[in-house]
C-alpha cells in the first residue's frame, strides 16, 4: 500500500480512502464539494494515524510498547490510555473474563495461517501463566502488569478508532458520513435524501443473496472467522480465542455482524456472540440487539 | 447459562459513552490564528479621537504550546483636559510642548510648522467650558509576546513580554506564569509575575511639581517608574455548562506618576487669582501624585453554557489602593448564537470608584495654598484633578456583531457607548465668584466602534 489518500466525487457523494490498520480506511461523506471532503478527510487520517502510532502493537515507541516492555514495573499512562484502560476492565469484568486485552500472547502459539499448527495443550497451559486481567494492578494513572504479561488493543483498537473519527468530523461538519475501517463502521445520518447508507454484509458463498443493511446512524461491525481459522482433522478452529482456556471457540457462527449505536458497542457485542459459541444468537436476543449471523 | 442478564448491554453502553464522552482530541487545532481589527475611538465635545489598528497573530505546535504576537499602532488626536477648573471668566495658557513644537519650529524655520503651531501653543478657552489642550496629538506603537508552554504532569508555564513606545513614554515588560491543572483538568491553580518599567520624557521637559504651571520650571527631561504585579487565581470547572474564575493581585508601582500635562487651578474664595511670578495669567499649579501606589484587586467571573450555543459571562472586580481610590466593576456578555454562522453579543459594564485622598478639582488659599504678597507656599503634599482620579459611576452599553465567512474565517463589529456620571462632593464656593455654578467635574462620555476579521489556516 503506497498511495496515501484518495478522494472520489461520486454524483451526490465524496469518498475518501487511505490505508490505515492493516486495512482500508473508507470515509463516504454527504457532499458534493470535494474541498470539504478532501479536508475531512486529512482530519480522519491525522486522527487515525495518531490512534494507529500510539495503540499499535507493531511499535517500539508507543506506550503499548513501554508498557509491554515494563518488566514488573509501573507504567504512568495519559488520560486517553487510562480511559481504554478503564473500558477494557470494565468489558472483562461484564463479560465474565472472555473479553482480556492481555491475552494477546495467545498468538505466539496460534498462527491462523489455514495450515494445519494445532498448538499443544501444554503450550497452550504454560501461556496460562501469563494471562489475566485479575494478575494486572491498575489504579489510575498506574498500571503495572506482571513480568512476561502484554496487552494488546487490537481488539477495540479499530472500532475505538473508528468511533473516535466519527466524532470528530461530527464536530467539525454536521452532515451525513460513513467511516468504515475494513468493515468496522459508524454512520451519522441521515442524508440529505432522508436516507440513511446502504451497507452490504459480505457472503459466504457466492450463490447467497446479498443482505444489505440501511444504516442511518450508529455502529456496525462483524466478527466471524472466514479468513483466519486452522483446520485439523475435518475440525476448524475459528481465531475467536477464550482467554479463559487459551482455545478457540467451538461452534462459533461463521461470522455475526451487530448494529448498536456506537462502533465500539457493536464490535464488543459481536466479539462477545463469538465467544459465546453455539450460544451466540441466544445471547444477542438477550441483549436486544439487532444482528445477522451466518452459520 | 451465562451472560444472559441484559445488564451486559446497558453497561456496555455505559463504559463506551465514559470512553467516547471526551471532547474529540481535535489534533487538526494545531495552526495558525490571525486577528486583525481597527477600532475607531471617540469622546464627546471635540475630545479624544483616536483610529487604532491592531493585529494579532497565534500559533499553536504539535505539543500544545503555543506563541503569540500583537502589534498595535494607535493614533490619537484631539482635545485632553488640561486640569484646570471650568470658570465664569476666559482662561488662557500657553502649552508647554505647544511652546517647545513652536520654538523648534522657529528654529528650523519651518514656516508650515509655524503656521500650524502658532496658535496651539497659546489658547484661550471661554467662559464655562471645560479647559482643553488641544495640542494633543499622539501615535503609539505596542509590541507584545507571548510563550506557553505545557510540561510534565499539567503544568503549564507561559513567558511574555511588551514594549511600546509614544512621542513621550516608552514602556518595557515582561511576565511570567505558571499554572497546573488538578482533578482531571477541572480544576486549575496559577500564580504569575508582571515587571513594567517605564520611561517619561514630556515635551518641553519635565515641570517642577506643585509650582506655578506658567513659569514652566522644568528639573531635568525624564523620570522613570516600575510596577511590579503579581498574582494567584483558580478556575474550576463547576458543571458541564459552568466554569468559574477567582483571583487575587497585588501591585506596587513606584516612581514618577505625575501626569506632566496637568495641572490644578489655585481660588481664592472661588475666584481665580493671578499668578505673582507671571501677571499675564492666572495661577495654576502643577500637580502631583505620591511616588508610590498599591493596589490591591479581587476577581470574579463566571461563564455560563446556556441552551445549545448560548453563553453568559458575568464578572466582577474589586480594586482599592493607597491612594485612596476603590473601584468596583460589574461586566455582562452575553454570547447569543442566532444561526451557525452569525452572533450577536450584548454588552453590559457597570464601573464606579471613588476619589483619590488628594483629588481635588481645585486648591484653596487658606487650607491648600497660602499666598503672602509675591510667595505660594503649598501647604498639601499631593494634588491632582484629574477626572480619572475623581469619584464617578459609568455606564457602558455595547453591541457586536459576528459573521462566520467560511469555516476559517469570522468578521466582526462592535459598537459600544459610555458614558460617565459625576460621584464628587461638591466644593462650595461663594455666590458670584469665577467658580460658582460652574462644572466641577467633566463627565466623559464616548463610543467606540471595532471592526475585525478573523482567519485560521
Amino acid at each position: 500500500m503506497d498511495y496515501r489518500l484518495q478522494l472520489t466525487q461520486m454524483p451526490d457523494y465524496c469518498r475518501i480512502s487511505y490505508p490505515a490498520m492493516a486495512s482500508i480506511c473508507e470515509l463516504l461523506i454527504d457532499t458534493d464539494n470535494p474541498s470539504l471532503a478532501l479536508e475531512l478527510g486529512e482530519l480522519a487520517r491525522e486522527e487515525t494515524q495518531r490512534i494507529e502510532h500510539k495503540f499499535s502493537r507493531y511499535r517500539d515507541d508507543n506506550i503499548v510498547a513501554r508498557i509491554n516492555s515494563a518488566e514488573g514495573q509501573a507504567v504512568s499512562v495519559d488520560d486517553e490510555t487510562a480511559s481504554l484502560l478503564d473500558f477494557a476492565e470494565t468489558l472483562w469484568k461484564l463479560s465474565e473474563g472472555r473479553f482480556d486485552i492481555t491475552s494477546g500472547v495467545l498468538r505466539q502459539i496460534w498462527h491462523f495461517d489455514t495450515s494445519g499448527n494445532v498448538p499443544s495443550p501444554e503450550q497452550v497451559s504454560a501461556l496460562l501463566d501469563r494471562i489475566g486481567w485479575a494478575k494486572v494492578r491498575w489504579q489510575a494513572p498506574k498500571l503495572t502488569l506482571a513480568a512476561g504479561m502484554e496487552i494488546d488493543f487490537g481488539g477495540i483498537g479499530k472500532e475505538y478508532a473508528v468511533d473516535k473519527v466519527g466524532d470528530l468530523l461530527r464536530h467539525e461538519w454536521d452532515g451525513a458520513l460513513l467511516v468504515n475501517f475494513g468493515g468496522d463502521l459508524r454512520a451519522t445520518g441521515p442524508r440529505q435524501n432522508g436516507k440513511g447508507w446502504q451497507i452490504g454484509i459480505e457472503k459466504i458463498h457466492n450463490t447467497d443473496p446479498q443482505t444489505f443493511i440501511e444504516l442511518t446512524d450508529g455502529g456496525l461491525a462483524t466478527s466471524g472467522d472466514q479468513k483466519r481459522f486452522l483446520e485439523k482433522d475435518g475440525q476448524r478452529y475459528c481465531h475467536i480465542l477464550d482467554p479463559r482456556t487459551g482455545w478457540p471457540v467451538s461452534n462459533a457462527p461463521h461470522s455475526v455482524t451487530t448494529v448498536a449505536p456506537t462502533c465500539l458497542q457493536a464490535g464488543m457485542l459481536s466479539s462477545l456472540a463469538m465467544l459465546m459459541g453455539s450460544d451466540a444468537e441466544a445471547f444477542l436476543d438477550e441483549q436486544d440487539v439487532r444482528y445477522w449471523s451466518l452459520r | 447459562m451465562q451472560l444472559t442478564d441484559k445488564k451486559l448491554s446497558v453497561g456496555l453502553a455505559l463504559a463506551t459513552s465514559t470512553l467516547l464522552g471526551t471532547a474529540p482530541q481535535v489534533n487538526a487545532e494545531q495552526g495558525w490564528q490571525a486577528d486583525t481589527a481597527v477600532l475607531f475611538y471617540s469622546e464627546a465635545d471635540d475630545r479624544v479621537q483616536a483610529v487604532e489598528p491592531a493585529l494579532n497573530l497565534s500559533k499553536t505546535f504539535a505539543d500544545e504550546s503555543s506563541a503569540s504576537v500583537r502589534i498595535v499602532y494607535d493614533a490619537l488626536t484631539g482635545a485632553s483636559p488640561n486640569g484646570a477648573a471650568v470658570a465664569g471668566v476666559p482662561q488662557t495658557f500657553t502649552s508647554a510642548s505647544g511652546l517647545a513644537r513652536l520654538e523648534q519650529a522657529e528654529e528650523d524655520d519651518d514656516e508650515d510648522e509655524i503656521e500650524e503651531y502658532g496658535d496651539r501653543a497659546s489658547y484661550t478657552i471661554a467662559p464655562g467650558d471645560v479647559p482643553l489642550d488641544e495640542s494633543f496629538e499622539d501615535t503609539r506603537t505596542t509590541l507584545s509576546g507571548s510563550w506557553s508552554k505545557p510540561f510534565g504532569n499539567g503544568y503549564t508555564s507561559t513567558l511574555g513580554g511588551a514594549w511600546s513606545t509614544e512621542g513621550d513614554f516608552t514602556s518595557y515588560s515582561v511576565n511570567g506564569a505558571l499554572a497546573k491543572d488538578f482533578n482531571g483538568n477541572n480544576t486549575t491553580l496559577s500564580a504569575g509575575v508582571n515587571l513594567e518599567f517605564d520611561t517619561v520624557t514630556p515635551n518641553g521637559g519635565m515641570p517642577v511639581p506643585l509650582t506655578s504651571y506658567a513659569s514652566h520650571n522644568t528639573s531635568g527631561t525624564s523620570d522613570t517608574k516600575q510596577v511590579t504585579d503579581v498574582i494567584a487565581g483558580v478556575t474550576q470547572v463547576i458543571s458541564r455548562r459552568w466554569i468559574m474564575q477567582f483571583n487575587a493581585s497585588l501591585s506596587q508601582s513606584s516612581g514618577h506618576h505625575d501626569d506632566p500635562y496637568k495641572f490644578l487651578t489655585v481660588a481664592d474664595n472661588g475666584n481665580l487669582i493671578t499668578d505673582p511670578d507671571n501677571p499675564d495669567s492666572y495661577l495654576y499649579l502643577v500637580e502631583h501624585r505620591p511616588e508610590d501606589r498599591q493596589k490591591i484587586s479581587l476577581y470574579w467571573q463566571n461563564k455560563v453554557a446556556i441552551g445549545s450555543s448560548d453563553a453568559i459571562d458575568i464578572g466582577y472586580r474589586y480594586m482599592t489602593d493607597d491612594w485612596g481610590v476603590d473601584s468596583s466593576t460589574l461586566d455582562l456578555t452575553y454570547h447569543w448564537q442566532l444561526t451557525d454562522g452569525l452572533y450577536l453579543e450584548p454588552h453590559y459594564r457597570y464601573y464606579e470608584q471613588s476619589a483619590a485622598d488628594f483629588y481635588t478639582p481645585f486648591l484653596q488659599t487658606g487650607s491648600d495654598v497660602q499666598i503672602s504678597g509675591n510667595d505660594v507656599t503649598v501647604l498639601t503634599d499631593y494634588a491632582s484633578s484629574d477626572p480619572r482620579l475623581g469619584a464617578f459611576s459609568a455606564n457602558t452599553l455595547g453591541l457586536k456583531l459576528g459573521l462566520a465567512l467560511s469555516r476559517h474565517q469570522e468578521m466582526n463589529l462592535r459598537v459600544e457607548q459610555y458614558q460617565q456620571t459625576d460621584q464628587n462632593s461638591r466644593v462650595a464656593v461663594p455666590a458670584g465668584s469665577h467658580l460658582d455654578g460652574q462644572d466641577q467635574f467633566a463627565e466623559l462620555s464616548a463610543t467606540w466602534v471595532q471592526l475585525g476579521y478573523s482567519v485560521k489556516w
